[in-house]
């Protein structure tokens, strides 16, 4: 059978073959993840950010429970950061994503940033095609959580859910930096500790005091404890409930011309960065323009142009 | 940038194991190397086989102090042959047992059998793996 | 908690209302300066007056710089009677008993190896016949990590490293025709979770004979830090939750099983999972702490219950350090107890403790040496003071120690106590410049260390929030490079490696297969047997204690009663709290 096939038919073991070549990059990738494409546009995108400790991975864990207890298939991408001086990583996650289907309807994916800023790593697209492909329904993001809201989520996700926790001590720091936009839902984990209601009460008036137009979606705060599942099922209903306004306002259009847009600037520069350096991989070309934009000699800029222009040419009318 | 191959690891001990220090050491020293540690801790032989099957990894790495390595071991690879990815995966194992159970492990399909002591350094573990990844 | 003040806060205070009185005069101490630095500019070498005090690199050593030499001006404030005092008397620096070993000697207690629970009952048959009056009982992985037997998960682990326990009738196979109101039992339950469940089985089991709790002596382990971040584990409850059994077990325990000891402190798991002793120390003491605040808070006093708490620690390498370290621990828990809560009984300001020679200083290379190792370990225990001593045998770095590598490790406790004639003299080593400033320093790093944690808001915080297993892997991932670059040196391993080191042989207890199906047969038989509907009642109740806040340990005993299982136990203790991953 067809690896294309065989993912289809929800072959866990093909799909994780070529998430593989897809992260390593390897040229049969491509030619794969053209014959995927078709198939996908099904899954719903959830996405998880928020700093560290606050408890993602547990809250994705008891999320997959709640989505499995409803018959869902789940596909996870658990994203953590690579090492910049070795390229090595830690991928962590899986310690607290322990919830065990049977039938392997759950499948999570562990993957790297490779060098890749902003939570995501380069591949989290096409990753989600695949598990798209597979037939997951749901598809949980878990971003790097670096300490910022990690943004970038929105572009790709469906519903964006920014978890904090109370004590955090960063907690005000990540209300400055945009979280309002970034969330589509609010959570705050941890709801026995001290302080949670307070959060919530702050997160709230926050969020009151912008103004929602009628046909714009406005943000609620949820309580949960990942710990034990408390809040969960409601957080599961909310998700639903966006998802049902964005199918009411257009909105699930939207997002997926918004991830049509971004896949193709992606493929474009992916697929033009690799075409340079293949076409120029052999000679010392590059060295010397190297050597004299440092000394001054020419500037990157005009670099950049004199290579494109020598190699591609052409502009498209 | 164009992409590189990463060696993938996943790292994980018998359920019931309760130290951690082993498999904690042993990751970080992957990661140094420049390779990519999927830690899965404490798991059911059945289930560390389900996510080295879903991580695509190249290398699975056990650590066991107590029980038995032979039992566990035996399991393990039973399930990676059942799951088909016994031929394409390269599975080590260290930790604290016998000295007659290396033998038995390695025949049993383990590479790599690291007892502590002068033959389970950074270089030959690295080594192991490297080597048994290019193969 | 943190706008409370910290254990070195109120010692601090409570050190300015005492006039001290300095046992070296101004005079002297003026003409010993005066000689020193003109001893030291004369007649001490350039390179060693440069590396004055160099750093002792030791597996989980405290890293004290050590000097060349010391003198009395390390220690020029010394007040003797203050400071050190008699053996027996405040502020125990020098001892918890007046006679020391003349009085008793430290107990050698030999971990009992594992088997069935038959094979058990035999074995502490014989060590009685032998004139044992202390049995230690070390579970199988399962029953400490609360499996039961016929769980999956513990496949090819019932009964390797110790006796498998699932419920009631595996107590009673084990003490058959045993006089357990006579000897005493240390069951090494490490967990508040396992504690919570074995120990009410064992008064079951006590129950049915007829024989009394209140005759009943022994002890367990109950720390939540073993459970919570000393233990690798498949599942963990919170942090907070885990405590709160710990203190429940110990308020059920004073009130009904009054001769038994609740709590042993683990400093020895803990520092060999990857802490320095002085880190040991602190976390040890600020659980101690946050129990008697707990108990404080549930209305009873601190001496009540600081009475029967004991210490564990573990003994390395570093010699001096080690022994100082026992020295500084004794002084500091008697001023956090005298000062901190203002007890009054003598018997809860002692730090009573158990020492096991230290197993990740052991080398699987060379492994005779081993023996000379655990020896110097043993030693630096008696020297500090130590009530009682397990030597770890030369084979631990392979597999659970086997009964012919049982021998040296008994002996050599044997030989310190029968042929060095250390024993005679209490605190041999008080008054060392050396040994004395050693102590000096150690018991402030540990003060330190304390406020540190308590400035998080107590021991239970510094869990949660993943202080304690973040310190931890920075530790072991610190040593693991000194060792590999040699700056921690490791005889066999990395230095003076032996050419023709031949391998003694190493004998392993075998994995029977036929141990565990009976003990998978016999949890079948009893789940047939016994009343289920009256299980499953007692489980509910006691997950409902939990979410009330009643003391979870008469709740288990209740459902021990009823012949309910460890794994099944644990689960209700799961089901109500919820589990918890440490955030790393």
């Amino acid at each position: 059978m067809k690896l294309v096939n065989k993912i289809l038919r929800g072959d866990v073991g093909a799909a994780s073959r070529l998430m593989k070549d897809i992260e390593d990059e390897a040229p049969d990738a491509t030619d794969e993840l053209k014959k995927l494409y078709p198939h996908t546009g099904k899954a719903y995108v959830v996405g998880v950010t928020g700093a560290p400790g606050v408890g993602k991975s547990t809250l994705i864990d008891t999320l997959i429970k709640v989505f499995c207890q409803g018959a869902m298939k789940v596909g996870v991408i658990a994203i953590d950061p690579s090492s910049p001086f070795t390229g090595g990583a830690i991928l962590g996650d899986r310690i607290r994503m322990k919830y065990f289907s049977k039938d392997q309807s759950v499948f999570i994916r562990s993957i790297a940033t490779r060098g890749w800023t902003g939570g995501l790593s380069k591949h989290t697209l096409s990753m989600i095609h695949v598990m798209d492909a597979m037939g997951k329904d749901i598809v949980l993001v878990e971003t790097v959580g670096s300490g910022q809201v990690e943004i970038d989520i929105t572009k790709i996700a469906d519903t964006s859910i920014v978890a904090l926790c109370p004590g955090g001590g960063d907690e005000i720091q990540t209300m400055k930096g945009g979280i309002l936009e970034a969330a589509d839902i609010l959570v705050v984990n941890k709801a026995d500790r001290e302080g949670a209601d307070d959060l919530k009460l702050k997160l709230e008036i926050m969020i009151n005091r912008r103004i929602y137009s009628p046909d714009q979606w406005k943000p609620g705060v949820f309580l949960t404890q990942a710990s034990n599942g408390a809040g969960v099922a409601e957080l599961m209903e909310e998700i639903f409930r966006h998802k049902d306004f964005l199918i009411t306002s257009g909105g699930l259009r939207a997002n997926r011309e918004k991830r049509a847009r971004i896949g193709l600037h992606e493929a474009i520069r992916s697929y033009v960065e690799n075409y340079i350096s293949e076409k120029i991989a052999n000679n010392t070309y590059l060295d010397n323009l190297i050597s004299d934009i440092a000394e001054r000699k020419t500037d990157p800029y005009s670099a950049v142009s004199e290579i494109t222009d020598k190699l591609i040419g052409t502009t498209i009318k | 940038m164009k992409g590189q191959k990463r060696i993938k690891v996943l790292m994980a001990m018998p359920a019931l194991e309760s130290h951690t220090r082993g498999l904690f050491t042993v990751a970080s020293m992957f990661r140094d190397a420049g390779m990519e540690v999927v830690l899965l801790g404490n798991e059911l032989p059945e289930r560390i086989v389900d996510t080295a099957l879903q991580e695509a990894v190249d290398v699975v790495g056990i650590s066991t102090y107590c029980g038995s390595p032979v039992v566990f071991g035996r399991d393990l690879l039973k399930y990676a042959e059942d799951k088909g990815i016994k031929k394409n995966t390269a599975f080590i194992i260290g930790g604290i047992f016998p000295p007659k159970d290396e033998p038995t492990l390695k025949e049993m399909g383990f590479c790599g059998v690291f007892p502590p002591g002068p033959g389970a350094t950074r270089e030959k573990i690295i080594a192991c793996v490297e080597g048994a990844v290019k193969k | 908690m943190s706008n409370q003040r910290t254990t070195k806060d109120i010692l601090q205070e409570a050190a300015k209302n005492e006039a001290r009185i300095p046992l070296y005069n101004p005079k002297a101490l003026e003409a010993i300066r005066e000689e020193f630095e003109k001893w030291k500019a004369t007649s001490v070498r350039e390179q060693e007056r440069k590396n004055w005090a160099v750093t002792p690199f030791a597996i989980m050593g405290d890293e004290i710089p050590r000097k060349l030499l010391y003198t009395p001006l390390e220690v020029a404030d010394l007040d003797y009677v203050h400071d050190l005092g008699f053996s027996g008397d405040e502020p125990y620096t020098r001892g918890i008993h007046a006679n020391m070993y003349r009085g008793r000697n430290f107990t050698i207690r030999p971990l009992p190896g594992a088997g069935s629970p038959e094979e058990m009952n035999s074995r502490y048959k014989f060590l009685i016949s032998q004139g044992a009056t202390g049995l230690s009982v070390a579970l199988d992985l399962p029953s400490v990590q609360m499996f039961d037997s016929d769980e999956p998960e513990s496949r090819g682990n019932v009964a390797v490293v110790g006796v498998p326990v699932d419920c009631v009738q595996d107590w009673e196979v084990i003490f058959k025709d045993i006089p357990i109101d006579k000897v005493s039992v240390s069951i090494v339950t490490h967990y508040p979770r396992n504690t919570a469940i074995l120990f009410p089985m064992y008064l079951v089991m006590a129950e049915k004979r007829g024989i009394p709790w209140d005759k009943l002596p022994g002890s367990v382990q109950n720390d939540f830090i073993m459970e919570n971040v000393v233990r690798g584990a498949i599942e963990y409850i919170p942090p907070r939750d885990c405590f709160r059994i710990q203190c429940d077990n110990i308020e059920f325990i004073r009130k009904e099983v009054p001769l038994w000891n609740y709590i042993t402190l683990n400093g020895y798991n803990l520092r060999e999972n990857g802490t320095s002793g002085i880190t040991s120390i602190a976390v040890a003491m600020a659980n101690g702490i946050a129990i008697i605040d707990d108990m404080k808070r549930r209305g009873h006093d601190a001496d009540w219950v600081g009475e029967r708490i004991a210490f564990f620690w573990s003994f390395g390498n570093d010699f001096f350090s080690e022994i100082a370290s026992l020295r500084a621990a004794r002084r500091l828990w008697y001023k956090i107890m005298k000062h901190r809560f203002g007890a009054k009984n003598p018997r809860s300001m002692l730090l009573r403790c158990h020492i096991q020679t230290s197993g990740i200083s052991l080398t699987r290379e060379e492994p005779l040496n081993n023996i000379i190792r655990a020896a110097y370990h043993a030693l630096a225990a008696v020297l500090g003071g130590t009530q009682s001593l397990h030597v770890d045998t030369y084979d631990e770095a392979y597999s659970v120690p086997s009964e012919r590598t049982l021998m040296p490790s008994v002996q050599t406790q044997h030989i310190i106590e029968s042929e060095t004639q250390t024993t005679l003299t209490v605190d041999p080593l008080a008054g060392s410049f050396f040994v004395e400033s050693l102590t000096n320093e150690i018991e402030e790093k540990a003060l330190n260390e304390l406020a540190e944690i308590e400035e998080m808001g107590g021991i239970v915080n510094a869990v949660e929030s993943g202080w304690l297993h973040n310190k931890i892997a920075r530790f072991t991932e610190r040593e693991q490079q000194q060792i590999e670059k040699g700056i921690k040196k490791v005889v066999g391993r990395n230095v003076h490696q032996s050419t023709d080191a031949e391998l003694p042989t190493i004998e392993v207890s075998e994995y029977d297969e036929g141990k565990a199906s009976r003990m998978i047969e016999k949890l079948r038989k009893l789940r047939k047997e016994r009343d289920n509907a009256k299980v499953n009642k007692c489980l509910k109740e006691l997950r409902d204690a939990c979410k009330r806040g009643d003391n979870v340990t008469y709740y288990t005993l209740e459902a021990a009663r009823a012949n309910a299982t460890e794994g099944e136990l644990r689960q209700a203790f799961t089901d109500a709290f919820g589990t918890w991953k440490p955030p790393m």
